[in-house]
């Protein structure tokens, strides 16, 4: 129906709660642990003959009721939705596999997994979806999850509070992301994203700038692009850590896929020309991002906050419109959703051992745990822009591409020297965290900790062996990421399925 | 037949009363409220323009998509129901500015 | 370019890379002793492949290692250079890192945590190396800053003094510098498509002035910042001082003279006709830097910072003798980065041995250590002659060209004012070495004993090095000497 990768997370997702009743009964603690686990790998084995038939066809085409209604209710698979939906499922894997351990100590797994599984499966709906109806309701199904799973520890105040806030504003912005698609069905009379493009690459009508905008807006909520920031440092860090790292990671992803997907195909930049707010929504993202980072004590509150600076880099990309800057920013997006992933997954690693997020009281936990903190070391350089790790490769693109683009725009000249100093100021913070956690003298709050158990080391490790492979050998994730960005640069090819 | 005009501006008036309604209100099921009105705005556009499609018919597409979209609502509205059930318990008010940290 | 032509030079970067982990890992079990050998022993292994290129760099050749396809889309090819100016550095920064790595063993004797120090090290020595033999910019910058990264955990966790905000100086200074450096990189790129060191400079004359100088501008503030001069020096006596001393030693000996490397390399090679236009203004800076650095230096007690400061000074001379742009001075400055390097080590690991013996860094409460520490005394006066240019050691023979240089570019004050610097120099050390070696020996110091034979040897190392590069300079000046005349030749034609 949905595809085989989605099919299997929602069958997944729905015998969750059974599955966890039998083991209840059955006193096999782990048991719906492990189904979740199993679901993320079989979901994961079923992507690949999909990736393989993709890379050899450039764009596939799956309507997903079964029958050929208006070009609604289908999917259109090319590389980017491919690059995207590859990552959710992945970073969605190894965060089940650190739950098994982590969310040891709460109660309701049942739901827990459910939740996550059905996130997951959102969020590729998402980066699969060929109209606007497919998109809405794979959008919502991922947003709902994610309301409830920030508010997850209802016992606490936090979580609650965060989740509330974290809820009206980006249900705010869905309603105002539902309005533009309101207004967008009035010009062309279809929700199919081809017969969009035709009609609004014609003619750009003040009616068609507002939908603009209203979709930037509601893109950009959920991708937290600075004025409508607000939500996350404060959703991200009362999340468990687990659903924080799915949250900074990979959530706030598929916002920038809503942006890439939709101005690039629909507003299309010869005729919409959005390059220089879009450029800078960027700067302004990254600045806001990375000094209130620099001011923060709270470990997972600080990585939230640099979350939006990178979400700056990420947008910068698009700005620049080239396949030079599209493929830096999505191999950016990769890049930040391994690191960002990494180090929410070893504060939640902290926090477990040390019951604190606190950088003062986390003073020297790394030295007690050696391989958490190795692996923070390396989540936090690959994230400073620090070679050899992965996060310097896309940031240098990225700048690369901006100065490419200066010849012909002058102002990118200007944007690029602007992230360059911001990747300086966000080293700062870097470092500060990097020396508190592992060069400080373990304060007392520390001073009994152990290692973290083997499942979270086991997704920590790999996530942090990807950092430095990436970063020494980027060729074949570079080649990824260009083939998702010159997917999204052929547009025709991606409209002549639908309009004939 | 009332003219479409009438019904896209009844939209952007809803849609800006949702707004003000979530920037200025204080009370936790008001701002449930805005974002069901929000939503509603959005409702209305895609039910009146559909109906106004073609003369004398009605496009079903936009009244999947309505229908669809006030399922999906309601689901967004029953979770932040429980999440202000939960704040009530927690503080003993819907106030969101007795709420610690929320900073709106 | 695809076709793979030797593994020497990638193994020998390579090979300490793989080793680091295996010494962490296997550091508890090898022991202190175990894994300094072993790294000993990896180094001496990369050291001896870098030679291997030996008898091709002599000739005249260029020796280049290509490994095919790096990252496709921007045409980057992984390729290793050895010529006449990369092979004597890289013998240069792996020799030393070598003996280091030999005297860390006794040193670290009463540190924590042996096992990652030498995991570092042995990275640190890998980034070296690597920004020497890369031949293309962006391989360079990833080197540069793997140079960096190792360093300032080496600094921030067994330095002493205040080591987490020296270290986040010298990271924070030296990753702006880098910043600066990538923008030119990435400047270059964009008007060029190609990162490649060797086809760059025939790509780069289609350039426009404006932007040509802009680009070696914020090229030459990266490698500035590395090579500590004058306005940007600051982090350089505060890093070296309080690192642990094998690090000291690679700090000061080889790692800022990547700096030096990397101007010859790219400031002058690339853009000839801008390294003109700013030769003078350079030079000043470079006289500045050595005056600042040896009154400093003067001013110290403390025997490492005053080394660091020395160290300060010394980049002035290397620095002042690139900028005359002339055979004789660029190959002195070139010949200057060894003798410098030897030199320099060869004083930080005595005053390593000083403090090692002694546990007293201040001059003024030591004294009379001649007697009890007669081999360090020795080395010490080796070192401390030939950083002040006295023959028959190295360092006269490469101030001399320097100064040589400087008069034959036309710079007649300046080339002055570098030979009354040479007087402070003299003043500083002679200074300490009284104040540490004669006059009375505290009683408290009566029982001081030499170092161990571990520490004594690579001091014994240098000390013959710094001898042998004096009368018989002529050695390394065949390799170095043409590597002056290949990038001078460029500035005539420019």
């Amino acid at each position: 129906m949905f595809t085989w990768p989605i099919n299997l997370l929602v069958i997944f997702a729905i015998t969750t709660p059974l599955v966890y009743t039998l083991g209840v009964k059955a006193s096999i603690k782990k048991l719906v642990d492990v189904w979740a686990v199993i679901g993320f790998i079989l979901s994961a084995i079923s992507f690949y003959p999909l990736y393989l038939k993709v890379s050899s066809e450039k764009v596939l085409i799956h309507y997903w009721v079964g029958i050929q209604f208006r070009g609604v209710a289908l999917f259109e698979i090319d590389m980017l939705s491919i690059f995207m939906a590859g990552l959710f499922i992945f970073i969605g894997l190894l965060t089940a596999i650190y739950s098994t351990r982590y969310m040891e100590h709460d109660t309701r797994h049942g739901e827990y997994y459910a939740l996550l599984l059905l996130m997951v499966s959102g969020m590729v709906g998402v980066a699969f979806a060929g109209d606007f109806f497919t998109l809405f309701i794979f959008w919502e199904v991922m947003c709902l999850t994610s309301y409830v799973l920030v508010a997850f520890r209802k016992e606490q105040w936090e979580p609650i509070e965060a989740g509330f806030k974290y809820l009206v504003m980006s249900s705010a912005g869905s309603a105002t992301m539902l309005f533009a698609m309101s207004i967008l069905y009035g010009i062309v009379g279809s929700l199919n994203f081809a017969y969009m493009h035709k009609a609004l690459s014609e003619s750009v009508t003040p009616w068609s700038m507002i939908s603009l905008a209203l979709i930037v807006v509601g893109f950009g909520v959920k991708a937290a692009v600075t004025p409508f920031h607000t939500w996350l440092p404060d959703a991200h860090p009362a999340a468990p850590s687990s659903i924080s790292a799915m949250l900074s990671g990979v959530v706030i992803k598929t916002g920038v896929y809503g942006l890439i997907r939709v101005m690039m195909l629909l507003f299309t930049p010869e005729s919409y020309h959005w390059h220089t707010a879009i450029a800078i929504l960027a700067v302004l993202s990254m600045t806001t991002g990375n000094l209130m980072a620099l001011l923060q004590s709270d470990l997972k509150r600080l990585l939230a906050f640099s979350s939006i600076g990178h979400i700056g880099y990420i947008i910068f990309g698009l700005s620049i419109a080239t396949v030079y800057g599209l493929t830096g920013s999505l191999f950016h997006v990769l890049n930040h959703a391994l690191g960002k992933a990494l180090l929410f997954l070893c504060s939640g690693a902290f926090l477990l051992a040390a019951g604190t997020r606190d950088l003062n009281q986390l003073a020297g936990i790394g030295r007690k745990m050696k391989i958490t903190g190795f692996t923070f070391i390396v989540g936090s350089l690959a994230l400073a822009g620090v070679p050899p790790l992965n996060g310097f490769q896309s940031e240098f693109m990225l700048v690369l591409a901006g100065l490419q683009v200066g010849a012909s725009r002058n102002l990118w000249y200007l944007f690029s020297a602007l992230m360059l100093i911001n990747i300086l100021f966000s080293v700062g913070y870097y470092l500060r965290i990097i020396q508190v956690v592992t060069l400080h003298e373990p304060s007392e709050s520390v001073s009994r900790v152990k290692e973290a158990p083997k499942p979270m080391l086991f997704s920590m490790v790999l996530i942090a062996i990807l950092c430095i492979l990436i970063g020494i050998y980027p060729g074949p994730f570079v080649n990824l990421a260009n083939q998702a960005a010159q997917s999204v640069l052929s547009v025709e090819s991606f409209v002549k399925l639908i309009i004939h | 037949m009332i003219p479409i005009n009438y019904y896209l501006a009844t939209a952007i008036i809803l849609y800006a009363v949702g707004m003000y309604c979530l920037a200025a209100k204080r009370n936790m099921i008001k701002l449930i409220i805005a974002i069901e009105i929000l939503t509603s705005a959005a409702n209305l556009n895609m039910i009146s323009i559909s109906s106004h499609a073609k003369p004398g018919a009605v496009d079903p597409l936009g009244h999947v998509f309505v229908v669809m979209s006030i399922v999906i609502g309601a689901c967004v509205v029953a979770v932040a129901l429980t999440i202000a059930l939960y704040a009530y318990k927690h503080y003993g008010t819907l106030d969101v500015r007795e709420l610690r940290r929320l900073r709106w | 370019m695809t076709e793979i032509t030797g593994f020497n030079m990638l193994l020998s970067i390579l090979l300490p890379t793989i080793a680091a982990p295996i010494c962490y890992f296997g550091g508890r079990k090898f022991g202190r002793v175990g894994n300094g050998i072993f790294a000993t022993f990896i180094l001496v292994i990369s050291t001896g492949l870098l030679l291997a290129s030996w008898n091709r760099v002599s000739s005249g050749e260029k020796v280049i290692e290509s490994y095919g396809v790096w990252v496709g889309l921007f045409k980057l090819n992984v390729a290793f250079l050895h010529d006449n100016l990369s092979f004597p550095i890289s013998i240069l920064i792996s020799g030393i890192a070598m003996l280091a790595a030999v005297y860390s063993i006794a040193y670290m004797t009463h540190e924590h945590d042996q096992e990652m120090y030498f995991a570092a090290l042995l990275l640190f020595t890998a980034g070296m190396v690597g920004v020497v033999l890369a031949s293309n910019l962006i391989l360079f910058y990833l080197f540069w800053e793997m140079m960096l990264v190792p360093s300032y955990f080496l600094i921030a966790y067994w330095g002493t003094g205040r080591p987490r905000i020296i270290g986040f100086k010298y990271f924070m200074f030296t990753h702006a510098g880098a910043a600066s450096l990538l923008a030119g990189i990435l400047l270059t790129y964009a008007y060029t498509a190609t990162f490649d060191l060797l086809g760059l400079p025939n790509l780069l004359s289609s350039i426009s002035p404006g932007m040509l100088r802009i680009i070696m501008v914020l090229m030459s503030i990266g490698f500035a910042v590395k090579l500590a001069i004058f306005p940007v020096h600051t982090w350089l006596p505060d890093a070296h001082a309080e690192a642990p001393t094998p690090i000291s030693v690679l700090l000061s000996g080889v790692m800022i003279k990547t700096g030096a490397y990397a101007i010859v390399r790219m400031s002058i090679t690339l853009f000839p006709s801008e390294s003109v236009k700013v030769s003078y203004g350079l030079s000043v800076l470079a006289v500045i830097t050595m005056l600042w650095g040896g009154f400093m230096a003067l001013a110290q007690t403390d025997i490492k910072r005053l080394l660091a400061y020395s160290s300060v000074s010394q980049v002035g001379y290397i620095l002042f003798g690139l900028m005359s742009l002339n055979s004789l001075g660029v190959g002195g400055g070139l010949f200057h980065i060894v003798n410098h390097g030897v030199a320099k080590g060869l004083l930080f690991m005595c005053a390593g041995a000083i403090i090692y013996s002694t546990g007293i860094r201040d001059i003024n409460k030591l004294g009379g250590l001649a007697s009890k520490m007669p081999l360090t005394a020795v080395a010490t006066l080796c070192g401390a002659l030939s950083i002040a240019g006295t023959p028959p050691f190295g360092g006269f023979a490469s101030e001399w060209m320097i100064f040589a240089g400087g008069f034959a570019s036309g710079n007649t004050v300046l080339s002055s004012l570098a030979i009354a610097a040479t007087m402070v120099t003299v003043a500083y050390y002679l200074r300490m070495i009284k104040k540490v070696f004669f006059g009375v020996c505290p009683e408290s110091l009566s029982d001081v004993k030499e170092a161990p034979s571990s520490m004594l040897l690579p001091m014994a190392i240098l000390t013959f090095l710094t001898v042998i590069f004096g009368i018989f300079a002529f050695a390394p000046l065949q390799i170095l000497y043409p590597a002056g005349e290949a990038v001078t030749r460029l500035i005539v034609r420019g």
